[in-house]
């Protein structure tokens, strides 16, 4: 499972404190559509992702994949929203209020998914889930991430295996789509099926592992003055973009 | 059909959220009312979500490009009021996994794609009946394809709804968001294929294993 191993950002850090830090910073960068505010959400995700020491190129992969839609919308606002004409090609005219929303939106989105990432990929996901627990979100909602988590790559794995054994026995050899409805529905079936069977064992061995509701006890600690500092600074960013956005700055 | 992070105001975010919150603890308490086992239940909920998962990965070759299933019929159909929390599920690890929508819109993309799915299980309870027998072939199969094509559909009118109702509030001219219009169009050859994907799947499951689906074994 790729991004979801972890590793940084973890040693002697509350992890209830972290999550509420980044969750509440994340949430401040849709306040952010300003030149000032936008600048503070750069500097915040610029110093984060200097802390984190995660890569740029998993980050630039991250940012690849909204980037061919963001980009016609980007074009079509610079060409058809405002009044005020910044550079005219021929035909064309690039406006300015369209090219500035552009550069706000692009901004904006690089710095939200760049700071999710580095929360994806610098901590572990067992520890963000217990993390959720401890805030509160439903026992049952966690479980099921718990158990979805160990399942994907085996129901993923599941489909191959399908999908390699029908076209051994002649099924499945055509790539076109007629071919793939006729062989898709039963392998998708027989993995439901065998999932179903496979993972109430699965559950049943996590529950006895000391995973999940069951065996739920308080494991946090309490958070220390370093995770209150930490928390207060995220607190603070997120007040300023909000505060920044509200003023139109 | 993913909203990715920032495109929406926080203000949707947080409505988005909010409604999924509630939505969320309604079908979870619905849910609950039914036959609730906590060792069946999560397990059943947790596979369905991996299947939701890794259909989205698989490409269906449609010329020129490519498609890829959603499957929140075929969801809906065996999780019934356990849609929402599956979809949540789902769209949370294509986010943090693939990056797919985004964590700040979470909310707003399981309310566009989990109501539908929720909507399509019950279409699908409603056209096979209460009965104690299983329906036909021509039955099973219509129903399958009504339930696994309305949840696409009706998700790209939803979508289509907020689009034209948010971008004009975010600054994108009225011209430009009027062409959201035109989006369920796009979606529809995706609504057919999930209709025969989802159509063929109860099929199978119906004969293999047809509790998972919500029928009942013919004793008679």
């Amino acid at each position: 499972m790729p991004d979801m191993t972890g590793g940084r950002f973890t040693a002697g850090r509350e992890p209830r404190m972290r999550l509420m830090g980044f969750v509440l910073l994340i949430g401040s960068m849709t306040f952010a559509d300003g030149p000032c505010s936008l600048a503070v959400a750069a500097a915040a995700t610029a110093a984060l992702f200097l802390l984190s020491g995660i890569s740029l190129e998993r980050v630039l992969r991250r940012l690849m994949i909204p980037a061919i839609p963001l980009a016609i919308l980007v074009i079509v606002l610079a060409l058809t929203s405002g009044e005020r004409i910044l550079l005219g090609i021929g035909p064309l005219q690039i406006r300015t209020e369209g090219t500035l929303f552009g550069i706000y939106l692009i901004g904006r989105i690089v710095c939200i998914i760049t700071t999710v990432t580095i929360l994806v990929v610098a901590v572990p996901f067992g520890e963000n889930l217990e993390a959720m627990r401890g805030l509160c979100v439903p026992n049952m909602m966690i479980d099921i991430l718990m158990l979805t988590a160990r399942y994907i790559p085996v129901a993923v794995e599941d489909m191959k295996v399908l999908r390699r054994a029908a076209k051994l026995r002649g099924f499945g050899h055509a790539t076109g789509l007629i071919s793939f409805m006729y062989s898709l529905p039963m392998m998708a079936g027989s993995v439901l099926v065998r999932g179903h069977i496979r993972t109430s064992r699965i559950h049943a061995a996590m529950i006895l592992r000391g995973y999940g509701d069951g065996n739920r006890t308080d494991t946090h600690e309490r958070p220390g003055a370093r995770d209150i500092l930490i928390l207060s600074a995220f607190a603070s960013v997120s007040l300023t973009l909000i505060l920044l956005s509200l003023k139109g700055l | 059909m993913h909203l990715p992070d920032g495109l929406l105001p926080p203000s949707i975010c947080l409505g988005g959220y909010a409604l999924t919150g509630i939505a969320l603890s309604a079908s979870l308490r619905i849910g609950a009312k039914g036959s609730y086992n906590r060792s069946e239940t999560v397990p059943t909920i947790a596979v369905m979500t991996a299947m939701f998962f890794s259909l989205s990965l698989v490409h269906l070759p449609l010329p020129p490009s490519s498609i890829h299933l959603m499957a929140t019929g075929l969801t809906g159909i065996v999780l019934g009021w356990y849609t929402l929390p599956a979809v949540l599920a789902g769209l949370f690890f294509q986010a943090v996994m693939f990056g797919h929508g985004g964590l700040t819109t979470l909310g707003v993309n399981t309310l566009v794609i989990g109501l539908p799915g929720l909507l399509s299980g019950l279409l699908f309870r409603f056209m096979t009946g209460r009965g104690d027998h299983i329906p036909g072939k021509a039955g099973i199969m219509t129903a399958g394809f009504v339930a696994g094509a309305f949840a696409p559909f009706t998700s790209s009118i939803l979508l289509t709804i907020l689009l034209m109702g948010i971008l004009p509030i975010t600054g994108v001219p009225t011209s430009v968001s009027g062409t959201t219009i035109w989006l369920p169009l796009a979606y529809l050859p995706l609504t057919v294929i999930e209709g025969i994907f989802t159509a063929a799947t109860v099929w199978f499951l119906s004969r293999v294993h047809p509790s998972l689906i919500g029928l009942r074994i013919n004793n008679a």
